[in-house]
This record gives structure tokens, sequence and C-alpha cells, in this order.
């Protein structure tokens, strides 16, 4: 635990140096500027506009920081062979894979959290009220972070490039905002969704940490359980990886 | 040769893989069934509405989880629908259909608009209200304007601000303004109130000759966030204030 815990700080500080995890707060910010022009043409709405907005792109943006870092880095440390270091110490396997994906997720957290009060002071000299509904919303984002960044690991495991890694990520990530509708064609018994049915019990639910678009729904009991959803998923998911890792020759 | 050299992988390890990965995916249909089961969430499926580039543009921002930043979207390109009247008319004179304002000529879409942000976003009031009251209170269409507030209750059943906006509609229809004005009393007291229904309120307020009422809502409008109605407002209560410093005589020449 305590080698998964320097693998993280590590990691962590490898990816606040990175350019991509730099531009992407940087491009969060430009966003939140550009947020404005929809704010006004929302007239009425303005706060609304800018608010949804905000959140959807800090979401977007620590999604692809921590995505990108963690399929990619897994990779890049077989390929370059740095992979060897820290196995040749004491280092366990499922250890490095825990403690990578912990730092990179701490980065995205930072990143977000960074963009969440970039947006906050934003709104707030817009004359928006505080909502307890904004933390949940939040909360949810976060969430979604550790979700697909843990689902990310496992497909950059079974996959040969990073590209293939992410793309498969994305098509996961995509699905998973989609299993309402993918449910509903299941009940309606159609031939086709006999064929999709057994991908949507493995696609992550991502309307469920969804709380942005369900304004207001997260309640304490509802965060709880997403949170514990979230912890199930990102457990079962690393526990494939650090199997394939395990076995994984270099 | 090569694979002649290389070590074949133990015979069990095959059968442990399938084993732990069928086990990884059962645990995770199975978190997923409950998850379903406990918490259903309140969005509703999506309904495609309007025109194929519309529903490209939603779907797409609906995969990506951003269903209200999608009616946000759809509620502004609404909104320039519904504040350009040159287009829509030029687009009506091309068609060479006859029509009047509030016949149904004006605006077909404005219906249909509605219900794609209803769908992306059921709990999108305000949008709700403002296109009900659109197709009530300035298009004359009382009937599609009912059939869409009644389509908003029916997602969000506790709203009461829906059975209010309903009365008020059905008043309108039988050309009751005083009815109408207190159908809409307590939704006009609610802070979320759209401009545009204060608006047509403070104006049936000034045809009954109730002028406090209707310089309350206009102050009010001053506050809005659109300009079109903060400028309405100011001259609108330039108007008033005028009417109150003038002679009893002279307002009736007026």
């Amino acid at each position: 635990m305590i080698d998964a815990f320097f693998i993280a700080r590590h990691s962590f500080q490898e990816q606040l140096r990175g350019r991509f995890f730099l531009v992407a707060v940087l491009f969060g910010g430009l966003l939140l500027y550009m947020s404005l022009l929809l704010g006004t043409l929302a007239a009425d709405q303005e706060l609304r506009a800018l608010l949804d907005f905000g959140l959807s792109a800090a979401e977007l943006l620590a999604t692809a920081s921590a995505v990108f870092a963690v399929s990619s880095g897994l990779l890049r440390d077989m390929e370059t062979k740095t992979l060897y270091l820290v196995l040749s110490r004491p280092v366990r396997r499922p250890a490095y894979l825990f403690g990578r994906w912990l730092g990179i997720n701490a980065a995205a957290f930072c990143a977000a959290l960074l963009m969440v009060l970039l947006h906050l002071l934003l709104l707030l000299s817009k004359g928006w009220v505080w909502e307890p509904a904004y933390a949940g919303a939040v909360c949810g984002i976060l969430l979604k972070v550790a979700l697909t960044s843990s689902l990310a690991a496992l497909l950059a495991m079974v996959s040969t490039s990073t590209l293939s890694g992410l793309l498969m990520t994305a098509v996961f990530w995509t699905l998973g905002h989609f299993t309402l509708e993918m449910r509903q064609l299941l009940e309606r018994e159609a031939w086709r969704a006999k064929l999709i049915g057994f991908t949507v019990y493995l696609v992550p639910n991502l309307g469920l940490l969804n709380f942005r678009d369900q304004w207001g729904a997260g309640s304490r009991e509802m965060l709880a359980f997403a949170a514990g959803y979230t912890a199930l998923y990102a457990a079962a998911c690393l526990t494939m990886t650090a199997w394939l890792f395990r076995k994984k020759e270099f | 040769m090569k694979a002649e050299q290389e070590e074949p992988l133990p015979p069990d390890v095959s059968w442990k893989k399938a084993l732990l990965f069928s086990a990884g995916f059962v645990f995770v249909a199975a978190i997923n069934a409950v998850s379903w089961r406990i918490a259903p969430g309140t969005l509703v499926p999506l309904k495609l509405f309007a025109s194929a580039q519309t529903a490209v543009q939603d779907v797409s921002l609906s995969v990506c989880g951003m269903r209200r930043l999608a009616a946000d979207i759809a509620f502004v390109e609404f909104l320039l629908y519904y504040g350009t009247p040159e287009l829509a008319e030029q687009e009506h004179e091309e068609a060479e259909e006859p029509h009047m304002h509030g016949e149904g000529g004006v605006y077909p879409e404005l219906l249909a608009r509605g219900r794609r942000i209803l769908s992306l976003d059921p709990h999108f009031d305000y949008a709700a209200l403002y296109i009900g009251g659109a197709l009530a209170f300035n298009q004359g269409r009382t009937d599609e304007a009912l059939m869409f507030l009644e389509e908003a209750r029916a997602r969000e059943p506790g709203n009461w601000r829906f059975v209010a906006y309903i009365a008020a509609v059905g008043f309108n229809k039988t050309g009751s303004m005083e009815s109408v004005l207190q159908a809409l009393a307590p939704a006009l007291a609610d802070r979320d109130c759209p401009s545009m229904i204060k608006n047509i309120a403070a104006f049936m307020n000034v045809r009954l000759g109730r002028y406090d009422e209707a310089g309350r809502l206009y102050q009010q409008l001053l506050d809005s966030r659109d300009e079109s109605y903060r400028a309405s407002a100011k001259r609108v209560l330039a108007r008033l204030s005028l009417r109150r410093t003038q002679p009893k005589s002279m307002r009736g020449s007026r």
C-alpha cells in the first residue's frame, strides 16, 4: 500500500508537469470564457446556460485528461521499459497499477476542481445564488472520471495501442450515457435488441452519476449509492486489469 | 523456430483467465442491474423531434451526457427562431399559403421545438412555460398550448406552475382577461416567471385599467436579462408616469 502511495505521488506530479494536462486546464478556462456568449443568447436563462456549459466543459476535459493519461501511460511505460525500473524494486504489479491510477485520478480531480472554482467565480459574478445541487453535480463529475479511467485502464491492457484503447473507452463512455435508451430497446424485444442485450449489462451506468442532467436529484442517499456503484465497478475493472497485468510479459 | 523457443503458458492459465473474466462480467452486470432497479433516474429516453440536423446535434450531446446543455442550445435556437419574424414571413410568402398572425400560420415549428426541448430536459420549466405562453397568448393557438402544457405537466405532475398556466390558457380561450390574470397570479409572484408572461400580464392589466399592478410588473421587467423586455418596460413605465401627472380630462385623448 505504501508502494502504491509513492507511485501515486510520482504519477500525480508527472501529470501536473505534463503538457496535455496544462492544455486541458487552459482549454477549460477558454471554454468557460466562451460560455459567456451562449449565456448572452439565452436571455433570461443566461445563468442556466453558463451553469450547464461550464460543468459540461469541466467534466469533458477532466475525463479526457484522465483517460488519455491512463491509456497512454501504461502502454508507454511498457514500451519505453520504464516499468523495469519500478518492478525491479520490491514493488508488486497491482501496487504499481493502483498507484498509477490513483495519481492520475488525483491530478484529474485537481484539474476538475480548478475549473469548477473558475466556473463558480464566473457564476457568482453574474449574480447566481448557490444551490446544493451544484455540489452534487461536481461529485457526479468526479465519480464519472474515476469510473471511466478504471475502464480505460482495463481497455488499455487488452488493446495493442494507445489509440485503440482510447477509442474503445470512448465507445463505452458514450454507450454509458445511452443505457436508458438501450434498455428501452431491450424491453421492446426486437431481434436487434437481443444482439446488444449483453453489452447493455456491461457498459457503465453513467446516467446514474450524471447529476448535472438530473439537477437536484443528487440527494445524500443517491450520492452514496452512486459512490458505492463507482467503487464496485472501478474495483471490478482494476481487478481484471491487475490480473491481466500480472500475466503480462514485457 | 521462434515458436519452439517460447515457453508455453501453463494449461490452467486460460481457464483461470476465462473464469476470472466471466466472474468479473457477471459482477459488473449484477451491479448494473441493481443500479437500474434502485436508482432509475429522473431522465426519460430521448425522443427525436424537428429536423435531421437537430436530431444529430441532440444525439451527439446526449451521448456525451449533456442533455441539459443540449436543451439550453435548443432553447437558444428556439429564441432565435421566435425572435426572427421577418424570416418566418418571408418563408411563408414563398410557400404561397394564406395566413394571419395568431391563426397558426406563423412559426409553425413552435410546438415541435417545444417538444424537442422537453424531450431533452423534462424539467426545463422555464422553456415549457415560455413556449406554452407564446402559443396561447401571442399566437392564439390555445389548443396547441394546452396540449403542450399538459404534456409538460405529465412529465412533472407535482409542478403547480403548469396547473396555473393551463387554467390561464383556458380562461384566455373564453376571452376573460380578469380570470386569466387571476389564474396567473401565483405564477407571476414566482421568481422564475418568464419575462414574456410578465409582459403579457402587465399589458392585460393596462387594458383593464389596473395601472398600479401593471406598473409593478413593468418595474420587475426592468431587471429582466432580456434587453427587449427591459426597453419595452422602460417605455411603458414612462407612459404610465406621464399618465399619472396629466389631468383626467386629457387622458381620454391619448
